[in-house]
């Protein structure tokens, strides 16, 4: 009859208190990141940055102006990639801190932590998706509709979710001196190597499949129904990113659970 | 307790405005009652005894909380202070009210009244006496104390039985019998016993008085014992029904013997024979502890719940009853021609008093200085009455007895290993509910891992691991669990605002962030980047992430590293504060004099065991223990009459070496040498404990 006396205490949080939660943990992770310069001016910056320049002011050229359907979506995965895959060195600097390990002895909801950082990562990517595509809109010289933009929009907003899962795997695994440089190790290739914006030598332009950043692009592309330059059907890359989600994201949380 | 020593206190300030309606001191009113007589005659009878009883019980939890340097200083700033200076300003307004009164009650004849009126002579205590017995008191005890370990009880077995005794005699009800009768018997012999007044109040002169001291030396004593087995608390709230009915029938029964109200023309005069004055003296001293324990019983059965305003009250009762006797007297001195019924002034002198009162507390005391010395802390204005007690469903009275019994947090035989290393060993741990455990030992005895297992961060390889009666995996087990870890960096771009909002918002009851911000006086930092505080003012906001979820169960590792004084001092008035309001407490620490300051029970590791368990005294007792070696004559006996010598044996051999164990290894030896100049082969050494001990406190330096 030991744990009588707690008996009356050992009810879970109301659900609504549990989402109140969740909700505040992404809040202020997104305003933590909002007010580390070094983390949120790049990513919303550089992408609608360099996409201005290339797609827009350099944009104008008869070569260019066949591919600015393209552009628009390849710098459109840039923004929705790197929030993702850098929330790994704010995780790598957590764990260090040992701030993970706080969390998982508060009686915070399981997950809470890694839902905060994804929704984190989502809204970085979605607002910086959205600047692309504004000036796509604006300025682009794009033969697709407002509703075909709209749908690379979503789709790169919810493509931003695998990502995150190589972030939270990088994260989870190396130190936090080190994250930044594995980061951009990652993410430098996945860019350049997916032609996504740089023509590509024959000899790489098989091997774009075995980047996610290719999928993605792939993906919007294809549910947005630009046939020109869909390479590989939709659902195939769905399933890659899907994949890539699962295996990454389900490492990480596998070492969160120990580690963290 | 201590809605019950508010009750005792509170109800002075009643019986003392029932007695100008009946009595001529303060002043005699118009309006004459035999109710308001009854009021005084009930409530005199058990109210000094009760709170008696109660500071008894405080004594001995004060006493084995804080040793006997901390109990002397505390009894110091909340008894002596308050006697002395309290004195110094009330007595001449108090004793103006009195004669003013008098004056007016007897005009033209105050001068050759008052002496009448006041037949004691000698240094006037006034309502302050009882802070004086009660310095009495703690002398005595100590003393006795000191004696009874030295000489009586050194193996702690008559002590045992003292308490298994206690125990029978309260369920069978002995008890009352041997309790009053001490009483009954000093007062039946007293000549001068003002039979209506019931025990003769030594509010004058300061030479002891017996009756006095007797029964209110009885009432401590039984305090002092009901503490060392606050179970027996359970018996008494079982039996509360009872008792007051017994109280009642025996309240009744003297009342008839010496009528409703008081002879004060021959005060001493008792109807009837010495067997009546016998039966009398008997019914009194046993109604006196018919009302004690049927009171103890009703507070602790009906009290244990939760309620803000008794909190309050109760904080605010020492101050209300130190101050109210110039109020009081002077309201009833100033109604006392006032054509009107006892029914309205009564309660009006009740409610403007009380009333004053407390809003000179609520303003001048609970926020200031005056509040930290007389309840032993400060509530900030802003947030005053901060409800830090863990939070938890309304409980239910009868649940209390469980939850005092079972432990909040336990490891049970515990295994832990990293590798090949063994951290755990077989460890067993429990901490008690509203205790401050410390867990002493040197880096890498296994402390950081107990905590590990207990807050779900690490699994076991053996053994068993619960907390707050679940598993420490379980989210719902952490929901009453407050934590502050080692060297956490927590997110820098955050204010200290921000940090205990997030945090708060995990827990089921917490407090708001501004009552956080008081509670842990934080508020100076609350908006600042958490990343441009210094290491010990971030140390700080950590804490109050820890106390943030009103936590039952609260884990400290290393807190006060890198504070400065005074901010370390204030961390540990709050570590106290949640204490006393229930929060069990688990406290890693290598200052050995933040164990000492805060723990209620230290537990040393080392290697992954427990080496030593016990109160900050004994460990401390441990530490100093050494044993000393060597051929001599000298008769054991001897040797063990000396001062500072816990044992001494002879150790078989071919020299008969002598082995002393002892708390003071230079005297002894000096003594020993005096007492046999042959001896030879003097060796000195350290006990095993200390070992470990001076380890740490070489870490700690």
């Amino acid at each position: 009859m030991k744990t009588m006396p707690f008996a009356l205490d050992r009810e879970p949080l109301p659900l609504a208190r549990v989402l109140r939660a969740y909700s505040l943990e992404a809040k202020f992770e997104t305003l933590a990141a909002l007010r580390t310069t070094g983390f949120a001016l790049p990513f919303l910056i550089v992408p609608v940055a360099i996409y201005l320049l290339f797609g827009v002011v350099f944009g104008g050229g008869p070569g260019a102006e066949e591919f600015a359907d393209y552009f628009f979506a390849g710098f459109g995965v840039l923004a929705a990639a790197m929030p993702g895959i850098f929330t790994g060195v704010i995780l790598a600097t957590e764990r260090e801190g040992n701030l993970l390990r706080l969390k998982r002895a508060l009686p915070l909801p399981p997950g809470a932590t890694i839902v905060a950082k994804v929704v984190m990562a989502m809204g970085v990517a979605a607002v910086a998706i959205t600047l692309v595509a504004g000036a796509a809109l604006l300025g682009g010289r794009i033969h697709l509709s407002f509703a075909q933009v709209a749908i690379v929009w979503a789709t790169l907003i919810a493509g931003s979710i695998p990502f995150c899962a190589i972030g939270l795997l990088l994260g989870a695994r190396v130190s936090a001196s080190s994250a930044p440089a594995w980061g951009n190790l990652l993410f430098l290739p996945m860019v350049l190597l997916s032609g996504l914006f740089l023509p590509l030598p024959e000899g790489l332009k098989s091997w774009v499949l075995l980047w996610p950043t290719f999928h993605l692009d792939q993906l919007a592309l294809g549910l947005a129904g630009v046939e020109k330059f869909t390479y590989i059907p939709p659902a195939m890359a769905a399933a890659v990113l899907a994949g890539v989600t699962v295996v990454c994201g389900g490492l990480a949380i596998r070492r969160l659970a120990r580690v963290g | 307790m201590d809605s019950a020593r508010g009750l005792a206190l509170l109800l002075g300030i009643v019986l003392h405005a029932t007695m100008s309606f009946f009595l001529v001191i303060p002043a005699r009113d118009s309006s004459q009652s035999v109710t308001l007589a009854v009021t005084f005659y009930v409530i005199h009878l058990f109210r000094m005894s009760l709170f008696f009883v109660i500071a008894g019980f405080f004594g001995h939890l004060v006493y084995h909380r804080r040793g006997l340097r901390g109990f002397l200083k505390d009894r110091f700033r909340r008894v002596l202070v308050p006697l002395t200076a309290g004195w110094v300003i009330l007595a001449p307004l108090t004793i103006a009210a009195v004669i003013w009164g008098l004056s007016r009650t007897f005009p033209g004849e105050a001068q050759a009244a008052s002496p009448a009126a006041l037949p004691q002579h000698g240094f006037p205590l006034l309502h302050l006496w009882f802070l004086y017995y009660l310095c009495l008191l703690y002398a005595l005890v100590l003393i006795l104390r000191a004696g009874f370990d030295a000489t009586i009880d050194d193996g702690g077995r008559l002590r045992q039985r003292i308490d298994a005794w206690v125990a029978r005699a309260l369920a069978n009800r002995v008890a009352l019998l041997a309790l009053a009768l001490p009483t009954a018997a000093v007062l039946h012999f007293t000549a001068s016993w003002p039979v209506w007044f019931g025990i003769p109040t030594p509010d004058y002169g300061l030479a002891p008085q017996l009756p006095a001291l007797v029964a209110y030396g009885t009432a401590f004593a039984f305090g002092w014992l009901l503490h060392r087995q606050t179970g027996l608390l359970e018996v008494l709230a079982r039996q509360w029904r009872s008792n007051l009915a017994l109280a009642a029938g025996l309240t009744l029964a003297c009342l008839t013997i010496v009528g409703v109200t008081p002879l004060l023309e021959a005060p001493t005069a008792i109807s009837g024979g010495a067997s009546t004055r016998w039966a009398y003296a008997a019914s009194y001293a046993l109604a006196i502890w018919t009302w004690t324990f049927g009171l103890l019983g009703a507070s602790v059965r009906f009290g244990s719940t939760e309620s803000t305003v008794r909190r309050y009250l109760a904080d605010a009762s020492y101050w209300l009853y130190l101050v109210h006797p110039p109020i009081l007297f002077g309201l009833q001195v100033l109604v006392m021609d006032l054509p009107l019924p006892w029914t309205v002034k009564f309660p009006a002198i009740v409610a403007v008093t009380l009333g004053v009162l407390l809003a000179s507390y609520h303003l001048l005391v609970r926020p200031t200085f005056l509040g930290e010395l007389l309840n032993g802390r400060r509530v900030p204005r802003r947030s005053a009455g901060i409800e830090v007690r863990p939070a938890r469903h309304p409980a239910r009275a009868s649940d209390t007895a469980d939850f005092t019994e079972a432990p909040v947090a336990e490891l049970a035989g515990v295994t832990k290993r990293y590798g090949k290393r063994l951290a755990l060993d077989g460890l067993s741990l429990a901490v008690r509910p509203g205790e401050l455990l410390a867990v002493l030992g040197p880096n890498g005895a296994g402390k950081s891992t107990a905590i590990g297992l207990w807050l779900g961060l690490l699994e076991p390889d053996a053994g068993s691991v619960s907390l707050l009666g679940g598993s420490p995996r379980d989210v719902v087990s952490r929901l009453g669990v407050g934590v502050m870890m080692q060297e956490v960096a927590l997110a820098p771009m955050l204010s200290a605002r921000e940090h205990i909002a997030l945090t708060a918002s995990v827990y089921r009851a917490p407090l708001t962030v501004g009552e956080t911000l008081a509670l842990t006086a934080t508020e100076a930092l609350a908006d600042r980047r958490y990343g441009k505080l210094s290491a010990g003012q971030k140390r700080q906001v950590q804490f109050a992430l820890a106390v943030c979820g009103r936590p039952r169960l609260l884990f400290l590792d290393e807190p006060t590293v890198g504070l400065d004084v005074q901010a370390r001092e204030a961390m540990w008035r709050t570590i106290r504060h949640l204490r006393d309001n229930g929060c069990a407490i688990v406290l890693t620490t290598h200052y050995l004099e933040e164990a000492e300051a805060l723990a209620d029970r230290v537990v040393v590791l080392a290697q992954g065991r427990q080496i030593a368990e016990g109160s900050v005294d004994e460990m401390r007792a441990l530490v100093t223990r050494k044993r000393v070696r060597c051929v001599s004559t000298v008769a054991l006996d001897e040797i063990r009459r000396w001062a500072g010598v816990v044992d001494a044996v002879r150790k078989p051999g071919t020299f008969e070496v002598v082995e002393v164990t002892t708390s003071n290894a230079e005297a002894l030896v000096r003594r020993w040498l005096d007492a046999d100049p042959h001896l030879s082969r003097l060796e000195v050494e350290q006990a095993s404990l200390a070992d470990a001990f001076t380890e740490l406190t070489q870490e700690a330096a």
